[in-house]
């Protein structure tokens, strides 16, 4: 099937005044894939969005939909369809009026608009809701009606604009499988901006991290939050425990490296900073604690280990979370299996080897 | 990717679309500030002008002079009236004040139910819409010598001769400034009120706030600015008021604005002009002293 | 404490209860002495007791017997009324839509609108009476008085717009951009529908301030009076109840566009709340 809806974004900048929003964005994201552009607050997603969308002008650079230039389109005349925040159904329509909107505004005739809101809203599975008002349905059914409202243009691209931050936990990870479900049925792109890192990677073929405006990694989700590149990218998506330090030893196999606690640990070969800095990060899944004195670590490689104390043991029901804390307040986290930590037989307050195989270290770029 | 504008254009198109855009928001805020110009700033500044003109019995002499103002100042008149507009509104001022904040703390504290509160808001707010001279002269059958009120206190064995006090007096011009004006005064402390956060309420009781402490510390300093713009209606309303005064007291005693119309009756304008000027001073003057007072207040607080 | 454990009311409830009770019957208490009274019999004076009933009061007011130019002045202050109130809503209206932007002067422009309303009337009919004169134009009650009695009601009518956009949400209006709507059809089926309850207040506000007003009317409205400037005159030479008669009715009209307005609004708030619908889908599901 011919996929539509590929986007790409050519040097794409916004100032406010002194503030850069975004600053020079190149993506190209492929039709009927489903991107999450994920970042903190302020990071410029949401003005990318609304850049795509066109309720916001680029400072510079272009925005092309399937090799087009959509620039100088006003909002209402570009192929993309944007769901918002808030949803912004309007008050005074009931949900087919709400639906059958854009319909209206081309001047399609009242009883053809409203057997094809109808349809879109049976697609939504909110068939029987056409006479409600808005204000009389929940949070998440107010969602289906804005994602109808916005399918009914048959846009090449859907924009989500944090749609599941004003759900509750349960309907959040209910909707977002729907979301995920419904762009693969209809095989369009859609682009969701999320702050949270579980909805990112649980939903996407694609994720782009953002940071102060400028994109820095764009990839699968899988990658992203097992091949972070930088510290800053493994720091957000989680899961790992970041080691930055100076180099003091550059060997074929790889650079000793010193941490700002003193403490020495092993990096494979990998990129030196101008000042000789490093970072690496290992999964917090892949890190295992035992007692000092157990040492079942002891004849482990001398430079894949940290000593701390342990701080905190968290039960996760699936997992334990331990926090460990070394000196000079550094701290690090261990995941650990119920057995494992069992037979660990560590508590809080125990002096601990926190260790890793040699190949769970991931080397991370530092620019 | 050649099709990419020159950074400089669309910088350009940027400023354009917000050049039209407040293009687009001063033609729509124009016909505001015609009706304006031409009904409120061309009249007044009219006034102000004629108030520096001579005149004789044929009419206005555009010659420049301060006799009018000399006139004005040095007469006793001038000062008798302003005195007792002033007493008018301070003592409607308290009553307002007290009043208003007293009902509308039960509207936004003891009616839980906001719907409830808003139509018992609206209940009160319904006569301002309606006509003010008959608000007014609704007051004569009750407060006359034989009206309702010696009446029903005659009836109750509280007196035995009508009270002559209660009409035609500055008791019943009082009466009716309070009856016409308490709204202007309660709608702006009620929406400031209404605006308090009522865990902020709960939250001074938890650090141990008694009700007078509560309304001290908290409820006051948080409805300032509704207090300050109701004070500043009431009191811009009494100096402007044109026949309660005259009506009230059985023609006795005038207002400013009434004793400047009688003069404009009798075609004394630049006169009645001067008094204009004085009276527009005051109340620019206060208007502006009042708001300033408020923002240097809430500058210090935050 | 203790009474909110037993959930009973505080005694300081019943006390301001008590003092909003004499409040509401201090405003309306001489209103409705004044609508008794207009039916006072023939013989009747203007306080208590009412001397039989009738409408001879109001019969007087229709044959202009002894109250002058009544049903002349009622109908040139409806028209006027009318007048004002559909300029002060579109004026009120786009005005309140441009202060959304900046634009150069706009905090001149909005101080010049509290000046408005805190000016005393007077000194405004004043000024258009002296403008008048100077440049030999005869004062009317459609064009003068209409300008003055815009300077009363649009600072109502744009606080009252500033209050209704400030609630609106931004976002309504990018989405029906997103759908495909022109900035027109933005206006159209979006913004205005949506601001209805709000220009229906402005609306109720400019006519029934206009219906009443003087100050600004006095001096500007020439030779022929407005009902509220009748009025006015009456006080001064009528001693019969037919005063009262004149009042009841203008009271009378205000009420009918006050209760019109506010039931309007009241209806399309239950639509949007959904609450009128709530019988068909009850019909719907019983088939």
């Amino acid at each position: 099937m011919q996929q539509t809806g590929e986007l790409q974004l050519v040097g794409v900048s916004k100032r406010f005044g002194e503030v850069v929003a975004v600053d020079a964005v190149d993506l190209t994201i492929p039709g009927g894939s489903y991107c999450c552009l994920l970042g903190p607050s302020g990071c410029g997603k949401t003005t990318l969005l609304r850049i795509i969308a066109g309720h916001e002008m680029p400072s510079a650079g272009d925005v092309l939909i399937d090799g087009e230039s959509v620039i100088g389109m006003p909002a209402r005349s570009r192929p993309t369809a944007m769901m918002f925040q808030s949803y912004a159904l309007f008050p005074h329509l009931n949900c087919l009026d709400n639906v059958a909107f854009s319909l209206r505004m081309r001047g399609m005739p009242k009883i053809r608009r409203r057997e094809r809101a109808q349809q879109i809203l049976d697609f939504v599975r909110m068939g029987g809701f056409a006479h409600r008002m808005p204000a009389q349905i929940s949070g998440g059914e107010q969602q289906r009606i804005a994602l109808a409202r916005a399918l009914i243009t048959e846009p090449k691209v859907v924009l989500l604009d944090e749609p599941l931050s004003a759900l509750d936990e349960f309907f959040r990870v209910q909707m977002r499988v729907e979301l995920r479900a419904m762009q693969q049925e209809l095989a369009i792109t859609f682009i969701h901006v999320t702050h949270t890192n579980t909805e990112a990677i649980a939903t996407s073929d694609l994720v782009v991290v953002m940071d102060h405006g400028v994109i820095v990694q764009v990839d699968s989700p899988i990658q992203v939050y097992d091949k972070p590149r930088s510290s800053y990218v493994a720091r957000f998506v989680g899961g790992h425990n970041v080691f930055f330090g100076r180099v003091v030893e550059s060997k074929k196999e790889g650079d000793l490296i010193e941490l700002s606690n003193g403490e020495r640990l092993w990096a494979p070969p990998g990129p030196v900073s101008t000042d000789r800095r490093r970072s690496f990060a290992v999964r917090k899944d892949c890190m295992t604690v035992s007692r000092a004195s157990d040492e079942p670590a002891k004849q482990w490689e001398p430079f894949h280990k940290v000593e701390g104390v342990v701080h905190a043991i968290e039960y996760e029901g699936t997992r334990f979370k331990v926090s460990v804390i070394l000196n000079k307040e550094e701290m690090i986290v261990a995941l650990m299996t119920h057995r494992d930590f069992m037979a660990s037989g560590i508590d809080q307050g125990d002096p601990v080897v926190a260790w890793w195989s040699p190949e769970d270290v991931h080397v991370l770029l530092e620019d | 990717m050649n099709s990419l504008p020159p950074d400089s254009d669309q910088k350009a198109q940027d400023v354009i679309a917000v050049a039209r855009g407040r293009l687009v928001s001063r033609f729509q805020a124009a016909p505001l500030a015609i009706v304006l110009f031409l009904f409120f700033g061309l009249p007044l500044a009219v006034v102000v002008a004629i108030g520096f003109c001579d005149f004789d019995l044929s009419g206005i002499i555009p010659d420049f002079t301060l006799t009018n103002f000399q006139e004005l100042i040095t007469s006793g008149t001038t000062y008798a009236l302003y005195a007792r507009s002033i007493m008018y509104a301070g003592v409607v001022w308290l009553i307002t004040v007290i009043l208003g904040f007293t009902i509308s703390y039960f509207l936004v504290f003891y009616v839980r139910n906001f719907l409830v509160a808003l139509a018992l808001l609206l209940l009160c707010t319904i006569p301002f819409w309606t006509s003010a001279v008959i608000r007014t002269i609704a007051w004569i059958p009750f407060l006359g010598k034989n009206g309702l009120f010696n009446h029903l206190l005659i009836q109750m064995g509280l007196i035995n001769n009508p009270l002559e006090f209660l009409l035609f007096s500055n008791f019943a011009v009082i009466i009716s400034y309070v009856h016409l004006f308490t709204l202007p005064m309660l709608v702006p402390i009620c929406n400031a009120m209404f605006q308090i956060d009522q865990e902020v309420i709960e939250a001074a009781r938890d650090a141990g706030a008694n009700s007078v402490q509560v309304i001290a510390h908290v409820v006051i300093p948080l409805c300032k600015n509704g207090i300050v713009l109701g004070s500043i209606l009431v009191v811009t309303f009494i100096l402007g008021d044109f026949f309660t005064v005259r009506i009230m007291t059985g023609g006795k005693y005038a207002s400013v604005v009434s004793a400047m119309s009688y003069e404009i009756g009798y075609m004394q304008y630049p006169p009645a002009a001067a008094a204009a000027v004085v009276l527009i001073i005051i109340v620019v003057l206060m208007v502006s002293l009042v708001t300033r007072m408020v923002d240097v207040q809430k500058s210090l607080v935050e | 404490m203790s009474h909110r454990s037993k959930r009973a009311v505080p005694v300081s409830f019943y006390v301001l209860a008590a003092i909003f009770g004499a409040f509401v019957l201090f405003l309306y208490g001489p209103m409705i002495v004044i609508f008794i009274l207009s039916f006072q019999g023939p013989e009747g004076g203007l306080t208590f007791p009412m001397r039989g009933v009738s409408l001879k009061w109001f019969m007087a007011l229709l044959a202009q017997e002894r109250t002058g130019d009544a049903a002349g002045s009622f109908v040139r202050s409806l028209f006027l009324s009318l007048a004002v109130m559909m300029l002060t809503t579109v004026i009120s209206v786009t005005a309140g839509l441009g202060f959304r932007r900046r634009f150069s002067g706009d905090r001149a422009l909005f101080y010049f609108v509290v000046a408005c309303l805190v000016m005393p009337g007077v000194l405004i009919s004043f000024g258009i009476g002296l403008i008048c004169q100077i440049i030999g134009l005869q004062p009317q009650w459609y064009t003068t008085a209409l300008g003055a009695q815009l300077t009363w009601t649009l600072p109502f009518g744009l606080f009252i717009m500033f209050a209704v956009l400030g609630r609106f949400d931004r976002s309504l209006e990018e989405a029906a951009r997103d759908l495909g709507a022109t900035n027109w059809q933005t206006l159209r089926h979006v913004l205005l529908p949506i601001l209805l309850p709000g220009i229906i207040g402005v609306a109720m506000f400019g006519f029934t301030l206009s219906y009443d007003e003087i100050p600004r009317t006095m001096f500007s409205s020439g030779g022929s009076n407005t009902l509220p400037l009748e009025i006015l005159a009456l006080t001064n030479t009528e001693t019969s109840p037919a005063l009262y008669a004149i009042g009841t009715l203008t009271t009378c009209v205000s009420l009918v566009v006050i209760v019109a307005a506010l039931v309007a609004i009241v209806l399309i708030q239950r639509r949007r709340s959904g609450k009128s619908i709530r019988r068909i889908d009850t019909i719907g599901k019983g088939s």
